[in-house]
């Protein structure tokens, strides 16, 4: 009885938030107010939502669920030039990611499944959390699915990504992969639905066929696959819309240098040429013990304090050199384009 | 060769900035999709099949699985992780350890048929037909009947093939420098193993002052003149250790291949996954050491081999009537081939 009203409550928060979300995105952008939730063609009990299945009887039924949402879930995720997309509305509104989006008012094509190319439209991004929105400019009725409630992604839910990684053609459905949520913040959701490179965009789907999240970007484990919690979108529906181009965080901030993955200490693999590391004298073998007096032990912890400053913020590394141990004095940048 | 080290290096700490705060996921256990319990939950589908894989091993080193399809004694593995076929042994699931001869070999398919001396084995049965469509879930089946893990196919069956990149003819030396006013030449930070520079007893520390009678200043005059060389021509080396002058000549290696699809981690990969007519792809990672098991649908039926870890996002498996049909083909005699009765 407790695990069904889990359920329930899930489902209800759902809705409550896509109701609140069609009426408010309806006014900004005159379209998705006729979204309507997928109902699970199965009934799916709320332990295999969220655990491991018992037993082989719980994984053919989520199996055979999995199977009935593809019908749903495929037709409206897209491929874009340079990434992937899904629709979220029936006029061709279009979630995907900043980097894919570049900047507004590029002209992309979208192309469905069936092999169906339309034109489109770059609007807004947020870069701070990499999440950008494209809308379709012929007029038309688009496969669609709703958006879902990122907020309540839980730890263990079962989830599927889909996308068009690099290798997979366009204009044929698109590839689909199985995972679990493990961590959900504010800003990105992490799974272990497996992504690479051109399933960027593409979306991230809880079992009742809601967008729940965007692939973004991922690590070399298997386990570190991140995505746009589709909140995002939903809180800055309007900025997207009318194709701002903002980023609520710092920029990235750049030093140059390469971690040495044999050393669990920060000792440097490669000073970039040009870069604030090399002007500042740092040399390969160099081990990095403290940022602004405190110390780091990891490359990690050396990426903790970067990320709390802007460039030309000028920081202090505490240098390591055989049996040296001197100060330099550094003038952070922009992260190089292109890398 | 620097270039792309430096490179693969960039991307990968590009990649691990952005994930650096939540690093603490990968502590997180029981809840992954891989997680003991969903394997414990497939468990009955694979464990069934313990007898009818094999360990291919190269001394302690085990290099693939093999899947046992006659019973008196034909097994099916990868082709190109096998090594050096004389010493290859195969490891039942009883602990036998039997020498296998090697009775054929496809290379499109990358398959290979060995011949075990022994009778009465259990073998899978591959007379399923079915290519299953997209949203299907699989068990892979390791040594010993053990869940390699539960997956799905990504896409329906059809004709899926990567491109090849194209190896680069040019030369590399496999040694990182920097170049040291003071020193008068560039210091060797780093000599990659298995690489020219190896070869040629370059050591970490080494001063190198000319290559092809051009003194060096920089590290750029080093990599331009490596540059002018394809593989396997060689260059005379000038070098300072300690006191000594010494003169060395290094013939240049191949530079390793940058696979692009590989710049999203998620690796170790196969040595041999490109190039396949038909594959399932599915999403289960399989190591490239555990290929050559067999690969079940949810009612047990053996539905493929699995054949390569081809990507970060998916493993190939060859559908079980295309590895029938190798087998029947390759089969030392008629009768041998058919597939078990039950």
């Amino acid at each position: 009885m407790l695990c069904l009203r889990i359920l329930t409550c899930i489902l209800v928060t759902a809705c409550g938030q896509l109701a609140f979300s069609a009426s408010q995105e309806g006014a900004l952008a005159g379209s998705p107010d006729d979204r309507a939730a997928i109902h699970t063609a199965t009934p799916l009990p709320d332990r295999l939502l969220l655990s491991a299945p018992e037993n082989l009887e719980g994984v053919r039924l989520l199996e055979q669920h999995v199977l009935n949402l593809l019908e749903k879930i495929r037709p409206a995720t897209v491929a874009l030039s340079g990434g992937s997309g899904v629709v979220v509305s029936q006029d061709g509104y279009i979630l995907t990611c900043a980097h894919v989006n570049q900047r507004p008012g590029r002209q992309v094509t979208v192309t469905f499944p069936d092999g169906k190319s339309v034109k489109a439209i770059t609007l807004g991004n947020n870069h701070g959390v990499d999440a950008g929105m494209v809308k379709i400019m012929e007029a038309g009725e688009y496969p669609f699915v709703p958006m879902g409630s990122s907020a309540d992604a839980q730890p263990g839910q079962w989830c599927l990504a889909v996308g068009y990684p690099v290798s997979f053609s366009r204009g044929l459905q698109p590839a689909v992969r199985l995972g679990r949520v493990s961590v959900n913040k504010p800003r990105m959701i992490v799974s272990d639905c497996a992504i690479m490179g051109g399933d960027s965009g593409g979306p991230l789907f809880d079992l009742y066929g809601n967008v729940i999240a965007i692939n973004s970007r991922v690590n070399n484990s298997l386990e570190m696959n991140i995505h746009v919690p589709v909140d995002v979108y939903r809180a800055s529906w309007d900025r997207f819309v009318t194709s701002q181009d903002w980023s609520d965080q710092n920029p990235r901030t750049y030093l140059g240098i390469t971690r040495d993955e044999e050393y669990e200490r920060v000792r440097v693999a490669q000073v970039k040429p040009n870069s604030p590391a090399a002007r500042a004298g740092i040399q390969v073998g160099d081990l990095i013990s403290a940022f602004d007096e405190q110390p780091v032990a990891t490359f990690d912890e050396l990426l903790g304090h970067m990320s709390r400053h802007k460039p030309k913020d000028s920081v202090q590394l505490t240098i390591l050199r055989g049996h040296e141990t001197f100060h330099v004095s550094i003038e952070l940048e922009y992260w190089p384009k292109g890398q | 060769m620097k270039q792309r080290i430096v490179l693969a290096a960039t991307v990968a700490l590009l990649i691990s900035i952005a994930v650096a705060p939540v690093a603490s996921a990968q502590s997180r256990s029981g809840i992954q999709r891989s997680s003991s319990a969903v394997k414990q939950s497939v468990a009955e589908l694979a464990s069934p099949l313990a007898p009818s894989v094999v360990e291919i091993r190269l001394g302690e080193r085990i290099v693939a699985l093999g899947t046992i399809v006659t019973s008196d004694g034909l097994v099916v593995t990868k082709a190109s992780e096998m090594g050096d076929e004389a010493a290859l042994t195969c490891r039942l699931w009883d602990d036998r350890e039997l020498t296998p001869e090697v009775v054929a070999k496809d290379e499109e398919l990358d398959l290979a048929l060995l011949q075990l001396s022994a009778a009465n084995l259990d073998a899978v049965n591959l007379s399923s037909q079915r290519r299953p469509t997209a949203g299907s879930f699989l068990v892979s089946v390791g040594a010993a009947g053990q869940t390699l893990g539960l997956g799905l196919v990504e896409v329906d069956a059809r004709k899926f093939d990567l491109r090849h990149p194209k190896p680069s003819e040019r030369g590399i030396l496999g040694a990182t420098c920097s170049s040291d006013q003071k020193q008068g030449g560039l210091v060797v930070q780093q000599v990659t193993e298995n690489s020219a520079a190896r070869r040629a007893g370059i050591r970490k520390g080494d001063v190198i002052v000319s290559i092809n009678d051009r003194p060096l200043s920089l590290v750029e005059q080093l990599v331009g003149e490596v540059r002018q060389h394809k593989v396997g021509e060689q260059v005379d080396l000038i070098i300072r250790r300690g006191g000594e002058t010494i003169a060395l000549q290094a013939k240049l290696a191949a530079a390793p291949v940058f696979e692009p699809y590989d710049q999203w981690g998620g690796g170790p990969f196969s040595k041999r996954r490109f190039g396949f007519a038909s594959v399932i792809v599915h999403d289960t990672p399989i190591p490239p050491q555990q290929c050559g098991g067999p690969l079940l649908d949810t009612d047990g039926s053996v539905v493929g081999i699995n054949i390569a870890r081809a990507l970060r996002v998916a493993s190939y498996a060859l559908p079980a009537d295309v590895v029938q049909a190798f087998v029947e083909q390759n089969a030392p005699s008629a009768d041998r081939s058919k597939p078990p009765s039950g």
